[in-house]
């Protein structure tokens, strides 16, 4: 049963850029070249044009443990791999991939590789990825487990060694993606000349593939089951499923049913329709994906799920129990595995490797602890790999004991001495070494496309260990250059059909709905957000250090008025002698993104939710949201100063700055709404998107006359309010047309309350809101009836009349009427159509007692 | 006349009850209630009723040969009860001792018969059982050089019966053998995990075993009803077949044991387990176990 893997490493680590004599080879002549006109002046502006194209791109990774999502991190230098080198690796990659869906099926059907004794059932049945109740009962037919592979390659100076196999539900191939967008323009030069194979056919390749995976099915329907929008990959999660064509869901977004799987969807035609789902490509470890018969904590899995794919009438994508596979000390048995299973010698070595479970490597591993590097089978708690150089004579015996007590769980490894390419650093090139993740995807029986390229990887520091989990990585482009060899006949099947196409489920999952539905109010809450303050903030200017009485009496109205719009008291209305400066105030509401009601905090919120729905929505919104970012990062470092002549001891913020970055910001927004009117289909999703931003503009407006108008201050002071009021409401112009010469208030509570024209009045909103409420599915909300109702019974003429007090008392009773008749709408439009948050639970356990 | 197979019969019920403070609306569950047909004990009728009625109901027989059902209820509730009722003839005749030195029966665990494949599966840590020093370091004084396997397993047992309090309640389902070991309490469940897990230490094979323990009323006394309840031991591979031995009562396991189900630990065979889609913020669970003899007539 000993098995050790073949071939010896010799040399020093091979340097992919020069060969031996440090000449460049002729396949990175064109990149040298690149490097060395660029001048360091040239090199630090690539890796400022990739870090700008990525942000644009809004390509971003969620390390584990951080709170926010952040930019992905990639060298603009591509590895370059010889084009006919490659095909020799791409047919090995392939017969991995073969092997290891063949290995799976025989490992969770007749077990023959272990019977024969090929495979030691202790690395198998050990391995937490073994999942007993992915069984298949004796007789039944192999089911596809494998559908997408990763492979991890190094290259010693004996060659390309495989270093690693990702089976659960491999990442990677996305971002091989993002990259070469990015990448393609920042050398764009070199990329239109080098002749580089693309990397779409291999996600073309995908959908085929996923569309044969039901054989009966004309119409597949698929879906990605992915853990949220905070996991660590949600990125790539999103750029597959549009790339895809397939919807992204969350577990609680299934059901299983009658023995099937079933997508909750909102569609045209009615509330709470279950869409039938033949496919689950999974982007979640499988032991979340049912709490019933996995990991009963689990909020993100399907309950059922595993009975369902029992049953066969789900195929789920790569099998629940493939992660078994991840598992290094499997490797020294492939060899005889693959002579076995596909009747070839295994094309491709693995790391050499030896599994402790097995006596003889035991003793060669522990008689060379100080060499090795010492691996767990699988990782876990309390279980790291670790270099036996790095550790003392003591860790070593520590180590060494465990290993003898759980033998089985161990395997050690021969470091792989990997090839280095270059990489751009703060110091100009530095050379450190690479590994490369290729993917393959199978198409059908036997067959398989590997990626015309991969995610090539390399340690972010110089001297960083790629071998080591949490060393900090920096990704790289793969490039494969020359021409693509007509495919050639697959080696285990001959069958050639015709190609189904994929097709997703329809209709959008209640998920998506209430998402959308966030992401179009916090898009108007910004907007809103940006014009009250951008007034205030002239008000500010204009009358800050003004010896008109009326000026500072309106400026005084208006910051608290903007407390009260904004929610964030006591702010302004705070006279305590121990107060915020109004200086420092007005900076918090414009850049503390901590603090709810700020516009910081409005744009920040914008950006999660249109992360959380970025399947959905255009590729320009990142463009646009990454400017926001920009600009806010800007205004937050604008401190209130005192270098603006002051009277008091009060510290005073520069107008003309702030408004100026105030008026960038509001181009992003507006263009962001373009985006939003422009480049969505108008789909139930769409319909919730701008119901969001109508109930948040109407409620806006509400709150903006509730909070102004509410008290007439009288005279020139109560002008300067009712002004400011149309600035913010952006009525200026329609007000100054249609009313000139016309004073009093009536004509401004009519241009904003009940003009069916104005975009920007209450009643432009209400009609909105019931046209996107009757196409959606279920009756139209009563508060929408109640609130129509309220604005054709208002007398404008009665709610601008002053009472003795200087206050509007019917002006004030209306605004509370509508105010509720809104808020009881968003409620209204929740409760039909956005997935209920309930999680799953789990039963009261029951303890075997006695 | 008709004879009578040999062996005692057992009617047995086993009820669970959940009460809700709220509506329950969805309820999935897995159960592991129904006897395993095997050489020594073969069922008669049985099956797994729930009130309110469910809407799906399945049965499978597992990778273990365990039978296995599936539930799911859908219309809003706020009391589930399990009902699971078997009837079963067990004739457990006692076995020969086993003589085998406990390290011969560990060297035969390299071997690809199909049983011994099979026994292979079960001498490697499992998810509820890591591998643990202290463990093994508790199992090893059992195992002197050379003791014959049974007696070694029985050693071990006995220790353990005497070595730890039975204290019902003192553990819960998440337990771990360290909890055992440090505390010195337990129930059935972590006495037979440590069992398990010590086996598994000195390279041998064990399995979870979890099933019914038939109570006899002190004498005179009638027995009383619902008293019964759900048991666990340990059983350990012989190097011909497996023996099994009830380390919380320190005894061979004989025609007065019951076997549901057996697994690598707990986690492979609880009796009931389920998830539910509930505002619910409470509930109240009540188990109820008959195990009654069924006189030959």
């Amino acid at each position: 049963m000993s098995a050790v893997a073949p071939g010896g490493t010799a040399g020093p680590p091979r340097d992919e850029m020069r060969d031996a004599g440090g000449e460049v080879r002729p396949l990175w002549t064109g990149l040298a070249g690149v490097l060395d006109a660029a001048g360091p002046a040239g090199l630090a502006g690539r890796r400022a044009d990739t870090e700008r194209l990525l942000a644009d791109d809004g390509v971003a990774y969620h390390p584990p443990g951080a709170e926010e999502e952040q930019l992905w991190e990639l060298d603009p230098l591509p590895l370059i791999v010889d084009g006919a080198e490659w095909s020799g690796l791409q047919a090995a990659i392939a017969q991995r991939a073969e092997l290891a869906d063949r290995l799976l099926a025989d490992l969770y059907g007749p077990r023959d590789t272990i019977r024969r004794g090929l495979v030691p059932v202790e690395v198998v049945d050990s391995h937490p990825g073994y999942l007993p109740g992915w069984r298949r009962p004796a007789g039944s037919a192999a089911r596809r487990e494998l559908f997408l592979s990763g492979v991890d390659l190094g290259r010693s100076p004996d060659g390309w060694v495989v270093l690693d196999d990702r089976v659960q539900a491999p990442s990677g191939a996305g971002y091989a993606m993002a990259n070469r967008r990015v990448v393609a323009r920042v050398l764009s030069a070199l990329h239109r000349r080098s002749r580089i194979r693309r990397i779409s056919p291999f996600f073309d390749a995908m959908r085929t593939g996923l569309a044969a995976e039901v054989p009966g099915a004309d119409e597949p329907r698929t879906v990605l089951l992915h853990p949220g929008a905070g996991s660590e990959t949600s990125y790539e999660q999103a750029l597959l499923s549009s790339l895809l064509g397939v919807p992204l869901v969350l577990g609680s977004e299934l059901t299983v049913r009658d023995g099937r799987v079933w997508q909750h969807a909102l569609g045209r035609h009615g509330l709470g329709r279950l869409e039938p789902v033949d496919v689950v490509l999974r982007r979640l470890d499988a032991t979340w994906c049912d709490p019933l018969d996995l990991r009963p904590d689990s909020r993100l899995g399907v309950p059922g799920l595993v009975e369902a794919a029992r049953l066969g009438s789900v195929t789920v994508l790569n099998g629940l129990g493939s992660g078994v596979l991840e598992n290094p000390g499997l490797l020294p048995y492939l060899p005889a595995v693959c002579e076995a299973l596909l009747g070839e010698p295994l094309a491709l070595p693995s790391t050499r490797t030896w599994w402790c479970g097995d006596a003889l490597s035991r003793a060669h591993v522990l008689a060379r602890l100080p060499e090795l590097i010492l691996t767990p089978i699988a990782r876990g708690e309390g279980r790291t790999t670790v270099r036996g150089a790095d550790l003392t004579d003591a860790g070593r015996a520590e180590l060494a004991a465990r290993i003898e007590a759980e033998p089985y769980a161990w395997a050690g490894q021969e470091p792989v001495p990997l090839s280095t390419t270059p990489v751009l650093s703060a110091s100009g090139v530095s050379s450190r070494p690479v590994s490369l993740r290729t993917f393959a995807v199978a198409t059908g029986a036997g067959t398989w496309e590997v990626l015309d390229g991969g995610l090539a990887q390399v340690p972010a520091l110089d001297g960083g260990h790629p071998a080591l989990e949490g060393t900090p990585t920096l990704a790289k482009d793969v490039w494969i250059v020359g021409e693509r060899p007509e495919p050639t006949p697959a080696t285990w099947t001959d069958d050639t059909g015709p190609l189904p196409v994929v097709v997703p489920v329809r209709g959008i999952s209640p998920r998506v709905a209430e998402d959308l539905f966030w992401l179009g109010r916090y898009s108007e809450r910004a907007e809103d957000t940006t014009r009250l303050l951008r007034a205030v903030v002239d008000r500010w200017a204009d009358f800050r250090t003004s010896p008109e009485p009326a000026g500072a009496l309106a400026l005084g109205a208006l910051l608290r008025a903007t407390t009260g719009i904004t929610h964030t008291y006591p702010g302004f209305l705070d006279g305590s002698p121990g107060r915020t400066p109004p200086a420092v105030e007005l900076q918090s509401l414009l850049a503390d993104r901590e603090r709810a009601g700020s516009l910081a905090f409005a744009v920040h919120r914008l950006t999660q939710s249109a992360q959380a729905v970025r399947e959905q929505l255009s590729t320009d919104t990142w463009l646009v949201l990454s400017r926001l970012d920009e600009l806010l990062h800007r205004l937050a470092a604008v401190p209130p100063t005192r270098t603006v002549p002051e009277p008091g001891p009060d510290p005073d913020l520069d107008g003309a700055l702030v408004s100026g970055a105030l008026n960038k910001v509001l181009e992003g927004l507006l263009a962001l709404s373009g985006i939003e009117a422009e480049s969505l289909v108008r789909d139930a999703g769409w319909h919730l998107l701008d119901a969001g931003r109508r109930i948040e503009r109407a409620q806006h407006v509400v709150a903006l006359l509730r909070e102004t108008l509410g008290e007439d201050l009288g005279g020139h002071a109560g002008r300067l309010v009712t002004e400011t009021v149309l600035v913010v409401a952006e009525s200026v112009i329609t007000h100054r047309r249609r009313h000139a010469g016309r004073t009093g208030l009536a004509p401004v509570l009519g241009l904003l309350l009940t003009d069916r024209d104005n975009p920007r009045a209450v009643a432009y909103q209400l009609a909105r809101l019931g046209e996107d409420l009757t196409t959606l599915p279920g009756p139209v909300p009563d508060a929408l009836t109640d609130a129509l109702a309220r604005l054709a019974e208002a007398d404008l003429r009665a709610a601008a009349a002053r009472a003795g007090d200087g206050t509007r008392p019917g002006l004030r009773l209306l605004l509370a009427g509508l105010g509720d008749d809104l808020s009881r709408l968003a409620d209204q439009v929740a409760a039909a159509h956005f997935a209920p948050t309930r999680g799953p639970r789990p039963y009261d356990p029951l303890v075997a007692t006695p | 006349m008709i004879r009578r197979a040999p062996g005692t019969t057992y009617r047995i019920t086993h009820r669970t009850h959940y009460a809700y403070s709220d509506d329950v609306s969805t309820s999935f569950g897995r159960a592991h209630l129904l006897p395993r047909d095997q050489p020594d004990q073969r069922c008669g009728p049985v099956e797994v009723v729930l009130d309110p009625a469910p809407d799906e109901l399945r049965e499978h027989v597992d990778a273990f040969g365990n039978r296995s059902t599936y539930f799911v209820l859908r219309s809003p509730h706020r009391e589930l009860t399990v009902l699971a009722r078997s009837t079963v003839v067990v004739d457990r005749p006692e076995p020969a001792p086993a003589e085998r030195p406990w390290e011969e029966v560990r060297d035969l665990l390299t071997g690809t018969s199909a049983a011994v494949l099979d026994a292979r599966t079960f001498a490697v840590a499992s998810p509820r059982l890591p591998a643990l020093p202290e463990v093994a370091e508790y199992a090893r004084p059992s195992f002197t050089p050379g003791r014959p396997l049974g007696e070694a397993v029985g050693d071990l047992c006995a220790r353990i019966h005497r070595d730890f309090t039975y204290v019902s309640g003192s553990t819960s389902v998440r337990s771990t053998v360290l909890d055992l070991l440090e505390g010195g309490e337990g129930v059935c469940q972590d006495f037979a995990h440590l069992a398990v897990s010590g086996l598994r230490s000195m390279g041998l094979a064990g399995r979870y075993v979890s099933g019914y323990l038939e109570t006899r009323p002190p004498p005179g006394r009638p027995k009383v009803r619902g008293a019964d309840a759900s048991h666990a031991w340990v059983s350990v591979w012989t190097g011909d077949d497996w023996r099994d031995l009830d380390p919380t009562n320190d005894r061979l396991v004989d025609s007065s044991f019951v076997v549901l189900a057996h697994g690598r630990d707990y986690g492979d065979v609880p009796p009931l387990k389920g998830v539910i889609f509930t505002d619910s913020a409470k509930s109240v669970m009540t188990v109820a176990v008959d195990m009654e003899r069924v006189e030959a007539g």
